[in-house]
């Protein structure tokens, strides 16, 4: 091997490695020097759990926005500067003037628009569809009215909504949190001095105060903070939150304040967001070694993953001890968690195999499922709570992890079964040895597949069981484990009974992913039962083309395999005649 | 006070699903005993004869092709189990998709039900796909999985395989369950301890199929485990029997509801010590159906029964009703709850019926009745003058009774505590502390139920399952009888050894020869 070709791989994990350095260094302090960032870091609750002020800033931009950060109105720039949603929620807090002229909220339904009597804006791309409290404020009454028609139907039946009436109640919703954070009414920023008190929000501890004639030191010094910030007085700000994080550190403890700073640099690392980057570069990768320099490319992709696997377990560990609860509790840590899976049984079949199969398939799978859990994250906080019955350690540990395993490997076998196909039928690439080693794969990865989604079917009514005593009760989405380890026990028996060989398996494989998309979203697409973590509008068509695809791709893998360009007789060779029925004569 | 009650044959309809059941094991069992005779028999003539009937009948019933078309079907009726549950509720779906051996499948619910796509077909139902899953698997076994030990090593290992056998049984029936309750344990450690025994049960049994199956020990293992679980689960819908206990805080009961069925109670409180009870089941009300029966005090003419309903005023049209609360109220039919709804409400059942002098045909009105309505009293001439029955419609009860005695045991509801996540209303916890009185074994103690931590006394199981979302001093427990709960657990860890042996030995191989290459 020539030095390049050694010296490139170490290249490429080096510069992977620097970048996500560079992402994990802290920022600087913003121009006016005001301490943002240790504000950030102050412990709050809402929704349930407590969390530090940078995540309920994030995650309000996020709902109301669609995104983490905003832009100033900038003079030189008409792009605007863009801020952190710390930023917006402090001037919100202050009533700050320029929190009024912040184009936060988007709304993209037009008729809406109209209501409010405002233009749909297009430029700059940076405010696409987004206004400011002040643009909105004049159509307040009129929304005011059409909201209250809306939730009036909703609370009849909320299935005879229409578009516009979905988007009226949104856009209200949005508007009623901003108010109550701008009322300071949420989050709970005091917590209790005793077990029996209860955390309050700044509202309650003034009106407290006003009733007994004391203020709680802490809603004092939140005060004071406040109060320097809309002074301008950096350092007296920065003082402030120093002796405020002192303050609650006393009553919340260590732990529960380390916890808080290390879930503030989780928001400003975003790993999940860097891993779904250094997938797509992977897959580039791999991609370009099926044409030219195929070793080192191959080994660049390999180690590069290795990398970001690193990165992805370390935002999954995180993730666990911010929550202090296993990896898997709703969709979008399912999400998270079946690319994880995905990714580790590639980099071990890359290990074993050595033919960049295991890179492309894990590269693939963790980017897609990185993006569909991006796609999932909209709804607000990614860590909430669950539901009284859901709660047990021991069952998401081990019934909730098992089954998401087994849909990591289901849909592993599925996307094998893809490069099968689409390697046979539009490259010459797929060389008989090759189809071998893809079957082997593919059956491999069926039988782990079989496992966990068996045993984690099973774990599912053991917990049934244990909670109210009945081991299986036919809801839909224990119906869609079942159907799972049913496909997969179909496509290992229609092996072992030789009625399909390389080819079959590996079309049959392609279904499971339909199988394992059917159980993961369309059974939530049917209800929302106990199992189901929420609906989303639109997620029914992304599923409808999902399986539409994998059916096309089934499709075309059915044509005759002398329309395959890998099974084909080339034109210019005359045919041997061991050489013509590959993908028949595979089987082990 | 204690009670009396006297009930019903039950309706046609569970006696069709029990005849439907049987045809199950007994399906099952023959096979066994045909591949036991295959081995053992070693007389030339009978030894032929018996591999020709093998060969004719039972290699199809073995073939794997009949195993992946059997998997096919099941997925489908699976499928179609869960889209019926978008209009249905999912008991009606479990009663008409799975626990019976032929279903009609509508085909409208795989499609926008905008569309209302017409029409209908036969498919078979769950218990007759699962049926022949067992005979298909009993027969490949019986015709592929040879017995390859011999001598000693057969002797020794057919031992091992009884003693595991034995020892499944044990942990089935709960031996070595002394405390009876698993109230002392963290859920962690109870549910790990069910696991255990039930692992080393099926470690046993392993051993005793390597030394009887060598290599396909393991496959013989799971396949043993899944007919486990499958006959289990068909045991589980013809015998388990399951019911809500609603309580406020102070209130006693000793009877569980089953919120699927309802029934009508004709009570006859005269009796200053014993309450004497009628039952009818809800399988028997039918529109138009005129029931009469010795043990009724009067006879009953259903005039119109409805699955779910809400009350409301009386319709405009002209009341059907002419006595009792159906002359101030009124009923509106509703939808079935369906299966996939999540508010999960419950069916309110409600009729409108005719009750009639015995042996006449003069009626003493008619009547509405629903489980929405407190009890209504009827009075009729008996020769030794008027008499005052009270009838209501409710859920269908089952009196909780330990084994052998001859009064029921109660509950109390003590204290119901309910924790939510701080500033939400996402429910976080709850208890309820329980009062519970079985006079016949002098037992009188307060136990705490909570979530996942059940209270187990005379063959039932108390589970925490939910609350009263408008009054925060009720609590809902939910009462199983279930003698075979602890089968899955075992069959579980069963398929989960065979699994991970067969799969196991897969890999090592694959290793192995790969590392070699």
């Amino acid at each position: 091997m020539s030095a390049r070709a050694k010296v490139f791989p170490v290249i490429v994990v080096a510069l992977g490695a620097l970048w996500l350095l560079a992402k994990a260094m802290p920022v600087d302090e913003p121009d006016d020097g005001m301490a943002i960032h240790e504000f950030g870091r102050i412990p709050v609750v809402y929704q349930g759990r407590v969390k530090p002020l940078d995540t309920l800033a994030r995650n309000t931009m996020r709902v109301i926005s669609d995104r983490q950060v905003f832009y100033d109105n900038s003079k030189s720039d008409p792009k605007g500067e863009q801020r952190p949603a710390i930023r917006w929620l402090l001037d919100v807090m202050t009533s700050a003037d320029a929190a009024r002229e912040y184009k936060v909220f988007r709304i993209v339904n037009l008729e809406v628009l109209e209501t409010l009597g405002l233009q749909p804006r297009l430029k700059p791309t940076s405010k696409k569809y987004r206004y400011s409290v002040d643009e909105i404020a004049s159509g307040l009454p009129a929304l005011h009215e059409q909201y209250s028609k809306a939730a009036h139907l909703a609370e009849q039946d909320s299935d005879l909504l229409d578009v516009y009436q979905r988007h009226i109640l949104k856009l209200g919703n949005h508007w009623q949190l901003y108010a109550r954070l701008h009322n300071r009414a949420i989050p709970l920023s005091v917590p209790p001095r005793s077990p029996q008190e209860q955390w309050t929000s700044f509202v309650q501890a003034t009106a407290h105060a006003n009733h007994s004639g004391t203020l709680d030191p802490v809603a004092a010094s939140f005060n004071n903070i406040l109060n320097a910030y809309t002074d301008h007085d950096a350092t007296a700000f920065k003082n402030y939150v120093l002796e405020h994080l002192a303050d609650i550190g006393q009553i919340l403890g260590r732990a529960q304040m380390t916890q808080a700073g290390f879930e503030v640099f989780f928001n400003r690392f975003t790993p999940f967001y860097h891993c779904a980057a250094l997938y797509l570069i992977t897959f580039v990768l791999s991609a370009i070694a099926w044409l030219v320099w195929a070793k080192p490319l191959t080994r660049a992709a390999f180690w590069l993953m290795a990398l970001t696997f690193i990165v992805h377990t370390f935002a999954l560990v995180g993730r666990i001890y911010i929550s202090g609860r296993p990896p898997v509790t709703n969709l979008y840590s399912s999400a998270t968690f079946i690319g994880w899976g995905c990714v580790i049984l590639g980099l071990v079949l890359e290990l074993i195999f050595r033919l960049g199969i295991g890179n492309i398939v894990a590269s693939v799978t963790g980017f897609m499922t990185l993006v569909i859990a991006h796609n999932l994250a909209g709804d607000g906080d990614t860590f909430e709570m669950l539901q009284a019955v859901l709660d047990t350690q021991f069952w998401l540990a081990t019934h909730v992890t098992c089954v998401t395993l087994g849909y990591s490997t289901t849909f592993l076998a599925g996307f094998l079964g893809l490069v099968y196909v689409l390697r046979g039928l539009f490259t010459r690439s797929l060389s008989k040895p090759l189809s071998t080693d893809l079957a082997r794969m593919i059956y491999g990865i069926l039988c782990f597949a079989l496992f966990f989604s068996f045993i984690g079917t099973v774990l599912g009514g053991l917990w049934a069981d244990d909670s109210w005593g009945r081991f299986w009760g036919w809801d839909p989405k224990e119906n869609g484990a079942l159907m799972i380890v049913l496909w997969n026990a179909l496509i290992l028996h229609a092996r072992w009974g030789g009625m399909v060989k390389a080819r079959g398996m590996a079309l049959l494989a392609i279904f499971g992913n339909i199988v394992t998309s059917w159980s993961w979203f369309g059974t939530n697409e049917l209800g929302v039962g106990l199992h189901s973590y929420g609906f989303t509008e639109g997620r029914a068509f992304w599923l409808l083309l999902f399986v539409a695809s994998q059916l096309f791709i089934m499709a075309i893998g059915i044509l005759p395999q002398r329309l395959w360009r890998s099974f084909a007789v080339p034109p210019n060779r005359k045919a041997a005649p061991d050489d013509l029925p590959l993908a028949n004569s595979v089987e082990s | 006070m204690t009670r009396t009650v006297k009930t019903l044959p039950t309706g046609h309809k569970s006696e069709v699903e029990q005849a439907n059941a049987s045809a199950a094991p007994s399906t099952g069992e023959e096979s066994p005993v045909v591949a036991g005779a295959m081995s053992v028999a070693t007389g030339a003539t009978t030894h032929s004869r018996l591999v020709f009937i093998a060969r004719t009948i039972l290699l199809p019933l073995s073939s794997m092709k009949l195993t992946v078309a059997l998997f096919a079907m099941a997925m489908f009726i699976v499928l179609a189990g869960t889209v019926a549950q978008i209009d249905k509720g999912v008991w009606t779906v479990v009663r008409d998709y799975f626990r019976t051996p032929i279903a009609w499948i509508d085909l409208y619910i795989f499609f926008p039900r905008a569309w209302n796509v017409p029409g209908r077909f036969l498919f078979p139902g769950g218990w007759l796909i699962g049926a022949a899953l067992l005979v298909n698997l009993i027969c490949a076994h019986a015709v592929r999985f040879k017995v390859k030990a011999r001598g000693a090593r057969l002797i020794i290992g057919l031992a091992v395989l009884a003693v595991g056998a034995l020892l499944t049984w044990m942990v089935v029936v709960s031996v070595f369950d002394h405390n009876g309750s698993g109230e002392t344990l963290t859920p962690y450690w109870r549910v790990t301890m069910q696991m255990l025994r039930g692992g080393v049960a099926s470690v046993v049994l392993f051993a005793g199929c390597t030394l009887v199956f060598y290599k396909r020990a393991g496959i013989v293992l799971l396949h043993s485990g899944i007919i486990l679980m499958m006959i289990s689960e068909l045991t589980t819908g013809l015998y388990a029997q399951e019911g809500n206990i609603r309580l406020h805080e102070g209130q006693g009961k000793c009877f569980a509801e089953d919120i699927r069925a309802a029934e009508l109670a004709i009570v006859d409180p005269s009796d200053p010590q014993i309450d004497h009870v009628v039952v009818v089941p809800d399988g028997w009300m039918r529109n138009g159906r005129f029931i009469h029966d010795k043990r009724l005090p009067f006879d009953i003419m259903v005039r119109q029964y409805m699955k779910n309903s809400v009350l409301a005023d009386p319709s405009p049209d002209g009341n059907l009703a002419t006595a009792g609360a159906g002359l101030r109220t009124g009923v509106q039919k509703l939808n079935e709850v369906s299966g996939v709804d999540p508010e999960q409400n419950v069916d309110i059942p409600a009729a409108y019926m005719t009750f009639k002098q015995k042996g006449s045909s003069e009626p003493l009105g008619t009547y509405l009745v629903s489980i929405a309505l407190r009890p209504q009293t009827i009075q009729i001439n008996t020769p030794h003058g008027a008499k005052t029955y009270e009838v209501a419609l409710r859920f269908k009860r089952r009196y909780l009774r330990s084994e052998g005695s001859e009064n029921y045991f109660w509950l109390h509801l003590v204290n119901f505590r309910h924790d939510k996540y701080v500033g939400t209303n996402t429910p976080k916890n709850f208890s309820s502390d329980v009062r519970l009185v079985d006079a016949d074994r002098n037992v009188d103690r307060e136990v705490k139920i909570w979530m996942n931590n059940p209270l187990r006394y005379a063959g039932e199981v108390f589970y925490q399952a939910s609350f009263d979302e408008t009054d925060d001093r009720v609590t809902i427990l939910q009462a199983v009888r279930n003698q075979g709960w602890m089968v899955p657990y075992v069959s579980c860890m069963i398929v989960a050894t065979g699994l991970l042996a067969h799969f196991g030995t897969h890999l090592t191989d694959f290793l192995r020869r790969r590392l070699q290459s």
